[in-house]
């Protein structure tokens, strides 16, 4: 109790609690007839309500750990010690404001009569003992029509009288997979949906659900897993007229989604539907440039697009006008079987170009999409760009390799994850925030444009995990034990840095959809997307270097290429 | 594209479950790569401000990310919380709508901010609103006359004649005029529920309104896979504020006319001290009923893992229950007073029962028939399990990434 008095005073003479605010934002303190700041103290603070309009309790609890920890009040550590350590007390930053000044002229405009008396509405009954009659006047309850278990098909959705198989490769699928078959199999206005699962060694419980939504499941063991036997095995036990390829981690929008693919399929015209994602409310800030980069490259960010072979074949093109996306492709059975899938990387693109190139057309949906994202660690993209490049060589005989030596790459590597670490860092940290996107964007430009006055560093040295991802702290470490360090304090000449930049304009051009403020949440993500972007320029550097090698330099590279390839 | 939300209140200074659809739409609308920005009523301290236009204060800020305008009225004017314009207002509306340029609006709450509605209108800015109260048809807000009342709607003011004296008549039909005005004039109408749709359109019958439920987060949710016997122990929950209007009185004199002793009740959740108390006195020391205090979100799993079935007893119109939603998501069937939403969601013997709002003995006969037959829990959980689907955030997101398409002209 005594304790309780202390705060109660100490926060009384800190004037950081505002009892009208306090009153005015929480109505049933006011009908209460309570002490506010004894409410606060005992309950408010645990329920997040604000003691005044400038402290946000939810926030000064979320960006203080240590006090979340301690489960105190948090304006009573604010004023004991917060205030003293310069913690924030709300997030809100002005960033500037818009003039919004205007001459104001009064208006004949009609006036509504004025109410006689605005009444209390919510007086509660203050003892519940002697309120016997909690509710008994209720006025007609209008009847509300309960939903159908299953919707009705309409005009504007007619059912389609077709079997459609969705199949899908799984292995460990997670905790979205069982809402992805319940959504799967409650799509409306199909007559049949058969799902067919290829696992290729789960050990969770993927199998059993499936099979508890009526699945049929094909168990491969995971030597035999390719992205493209999976799925080839899955449409050929397929009893269904179209074939949905679709992945573990998706979620239809809504339970119309097939549907509106279906809707498309039917269009003469089309062979094949397709459709863009959208990310999940989690996505990190990297998937949403690619993912929205693709999009602005498929030309499908503004609508839909029908997909047809272009005039000029050159690698470019053919991949604008063949894509077809794993994460949901629809055709016909009859179709698919004339073709399936090849490879064992980017069987959905080579698919499509194969389809095109026969005179057959590709819907490519962005009006309708399917939610899906991930948010991998940094190593994963640099193996990605690798992988990428490495087929993109494959597949594309007018895919020119840039010129590229495995030493020079490797220190090239090094000076740009310094760099990165010891300036371009450091830049974003000095900055004041909220700042103006644009003078953000000329901070990165200068900073990036400052780097070949500086030398490539002597020793590794990366004081702390700033990359957040281990397995690529490691796997640079690896690489200059191969490298060594021939250019040590050498001016810097080399070209990621100028590839970074690319990759930064093009953030920038995403945010700048989005944003014009920077705020010290948004920065700390725009480092994070940073590292990823390094790692997948690196990756790619690294696949050119690994092609243009003699024999001797492929067998110097082969932990490095067999680190690369592993699990993408 | 350019969005502009219109709410008539926001954080970080209000928090409550319009504010927050607001906030989750708004920041999904900005990760689908949006420019999006709030403009809301406020009432922080005139110091908080650092613009003044003819005696409007205002501010911009950024809360989690997003931009805020939030401004205020140095001197307030009469009947802010009731009318649907004032001049005032208006001349500020038309020139911030005119500095901004919105692609669209998006209104999630039109009180306070109706005049940026009505500048919309002037200036041919396509909006959409989300119906997230009964604002616009009842200046009460909710329907309700009195404490123990609800009507089902103005009726054309006659019902509010009848039922709310204290308003002119003359004031209620010139309302209902504009607010009218407002909603015929929307792109597109959009309603959480049913309940709230049929609600509009039996006052104006010509609206198209589209049901959107509101998304939930997955994360903190676990399934409940718990099957019964006969004679299995059956826990009943309660979930929310302890409030009044949330009927747990209802609930505790049910649970109190059961003589079954092989059950329990867990209520969880806070209120005011004095209340709590007297929901106490009510239990009557009985030791199946258990207390459980004020739960995080992120135990919600925790807590839907712990009862067998979730108990909604409200005897006032909720608009959308993220608990009953909760719940189903958690693979738990729910025993729900039949008034508004949850009237609507639960389907007697499929998912769950409903109730008749208020009522204990029959609340009480509902609960019996789960302890007499467990295995008809089993049944539920099934239904609920395969053909029960609540969106998730995402999912509540994307419909919203539809509608502005189509008001922005993306085919």
């Amino acid at each position: 109790m005594l304790k309780a008095l202390y705060h109660y005073l100490l926060i009384l003479r800190s004037g950081l609690f505002d009892r009208g605010y306090y009153l005015l934002a929480n109505p049933d303190v006011r009908k209460a007839d309570v002490d506010a700041l004894w409410h606060f103290l005992r309950v408010g603070w645990k329920e997040g309500r604000n003691p005044s309009p400038l402290f946000d309790t939810t926030f000064y609890l979320n960006s203080n750990p240590d006090v979340m920890q301690l489960s105190i009040n948090p304006l009573v550590h604010y004023v004991r010690h917060g205030k003293k350590e310069g913690r924030p007390i709300n997030p809100g930053l002005k960033p500037g404001t818009g003039n919004y000044d205007f001459e104001f002229v009064q208006q004949d405009r009609e006036t509504s009569i004025p109410v006689f008396s605005e009444t209390n509405l919510n007086n509660l009954p203050q003892n519940l003992k002697e309120e016997k009659q909690l509710i008994n006047s209720i006025i007609s309850i209008p009847e509300i029509e309960k939903p159908a278990i299953t919707e009705n098909c309409t005009d504007k959705t007619p059912l389609f009288d077709v079997k459609v198989s969705v199949i899908i490769p799984t292995k460990n699928a997670g905790n979205d997979f069982d809402f992805l078959l319940k959504i799967l199999t409650n799509q409306e206005c199909v007559r049949e949906i058969e799902i067919v699962v290829v696992d290729s060694g789960s050990t969770d419980n993927t199998v059993n659900l499936a099979e508890s939504y009526g699945a049929k499941v094909i168990e491969i063991s995971p030597e035999e897993f390719s992205h493209s036997y999976a799925r080839n095995l899955g449409a050929q036990n397929a009893s269904g007229e179209y074939l949905l390829f679709t992945v573990q981690d998706a979620l239809p929008p809504s339970r119309t989604w097939l549907h509106s693919l279906l809707t498309k399929l039917s269009d003469e015209e089309i062979s094949v539907v397709s459709c863009a994602e959208l990310p999940r409310e989690d996505a990190d800030l990297f998937y949403r440039v690619i993912s929205w980069n693709h999009y602005e490259f498929l030309d499908v960010n503004k609508g839909d697009r029908v997909l047809s072979m272009p005039d000029e074949q050159n690698h470019i093109n053919l991949r604008k006008n063949g894509q077809l996306s794993d994460l949901a492709c629809l055709i016909s059975t009859d179709l698919f079987s004339q073709y399936q899938y090849r490879f064992s990387y980017a069987e959905d693109l080579d698919l499509g170009i194969r389809l095109i190139k026969d005179g057959h057309k590709i819907a490519f949906l962005g009006t309708t999409r399917i939610i899906h994202s991930h948010n991998r660690p940094a190593f994963y993209f640099m193996k990605r760009g690798f992988v990428d490049n490495l087929f993109l060589s494959d597949i594309f005989s007018d895919f020119v390799i840039p010129p590229a030596e495995f030493t020079d790459i490797a220190q090239d590597i090094l000076f740009t994850f310094h760099f990165i670490n010891n300036v371009i860092f450091n830049k974003i940290s000095e900055m004041e925030y909220p700042t103006n996107m644009l003078i953000f964007e000329a901070m990165l430009k200068k900073t990036l444009h400052s780097a070949n006055e500086f030398a490539y560093p002597t020793e590794l040295n990366f004081e702390h995990d700033f990359t957040n991802n281990h397995e690529l702290t490691q796997f640079i470490n690896h690489l200059i034990e191969t490298s060594g360090y021939p250019k040590a304090g050498s001016q810097y000449d080399g070209k990621l840095i100028k590839a970074l930049t690319g990759f930064i304009n093009m953030t920038n051009k995403y945010l700048k959809t989005s944003r014009d403020y920077i705020d010290q949440a948004l920065a700390e993500e725009i480092k994070n997307c940073i590292i990823k972007e390094a790692s997948i320029i690196s990756g790619a550097n690294l696949a050119y270097a690994y092609i243009n090698g003699s024999d001797n330099e492929k067998e110097r590279m082969q932990s490095i290429h067999q680190s690369l390839k592993a699990s993408v | 594209m350019k969005i502009i939300y219109l709410v008539h209140q926001f954080f970080p200074e209000f928090q409550t479950g319009t504010e927050k659809f607001v906030l989750n739409t708004a920041l999904m609308a900005q990760k689908f790569g949006n420019n999006v920005k709030v403009i809301t009523h406020s009432s922080y301290p005139n110091e908080f401000y650092d613009h003044e236009t003819n005696g409007i204060l205002y501010k911009e800020f950024i809360y989690e990310g997003i931009p805020v305008v939030a401004f205020k009225y140095r001197r307030i004017p009469p009947h802010i919380n009731l009318l649907l314009h004032n001049n005032l207002g208006y001349e500020f509306a038309k020139s911030v709508l005119k500095f901004e340029a919105p692609d669209i609006i998006h209104v999630g709450h039109a009180m306070k901010i109706h005049e940026f509605i009505w500048a919309a209108i002037e200036m041919h800015i396509p909006y959409t609103i989300t119906l997230t109260d009964f604002f616009l048809l009842c200046p009460k807000i909710n329907l309700t006359p009195d404490q123990f009342s609800l009507c089902t709607g103005p009726k054309q003011g006659e019902a509010c004649a009848e039922l709310c004296p204290e308003f002119n008549p003359p004031f209620i039909t010139n309302r209902l005029s504009e607010a009218e005005e407002i909603l015929k004039n929307a792109d597109i109408l959009v309603a959480p529920s049913r309940f709230v749709s049929s609600i509009y359109q039996h006052e104006f019958p010509d609206l198209d309104i589209k049901v959107i439920p509101h998304g939930i987060r997955y994360t903190h949710i676990k399934k409940n896979r718990r099957t019964y016997q006969q004679g299995a122990k059956l826990t009943f929950g309660y979930a929310g504020t302890l409030i009044y209007h949330k009927g747990v009185q209802v609930l505790l004199s049910a649970f109190s006319g059961i003589e079954n002793r092989n059950t329990a009740l867990k209520i969880y959740g806070s209120g005011q001290f004095d209340f709590t108390q007297q929901l106490k006195e009510i239990s009557n020391g009985d030791p199946r009923v258990i207390f459980e205090g004020a739960f995080a979100s992120e135990k919600l799993g925790d807590v839907l893992s712990q009862i067998d079935v979730l108990i909604t007893p409200s005897i006032c119109y909720e608009t959308y229950s993220f608990i009953l939603h909760e719940a189903f998501a958690s693979n738990v069937p729910v025993i729900a007073s039949n008034l508004g939403v949850m009237g609507e969601e639960v389907i007697d013997g499929y998912n769950g029962f409903s109730f008749k709002t208020g009522d204990a003995d029959d609340l009480r006969d509902k609960m019996e028939l789960m302890i007499k037959d467990p295995d008809s829990l089993n049944r539920m959980k099934e239904n609920i399990n395969s053909k029960i689907i609540v969106p998730t955030i995402e999912q509540e997101a994307y419909q919203y990434f539809e509608i502005y398409n189509r008001m922005f002209g993306i085919a």
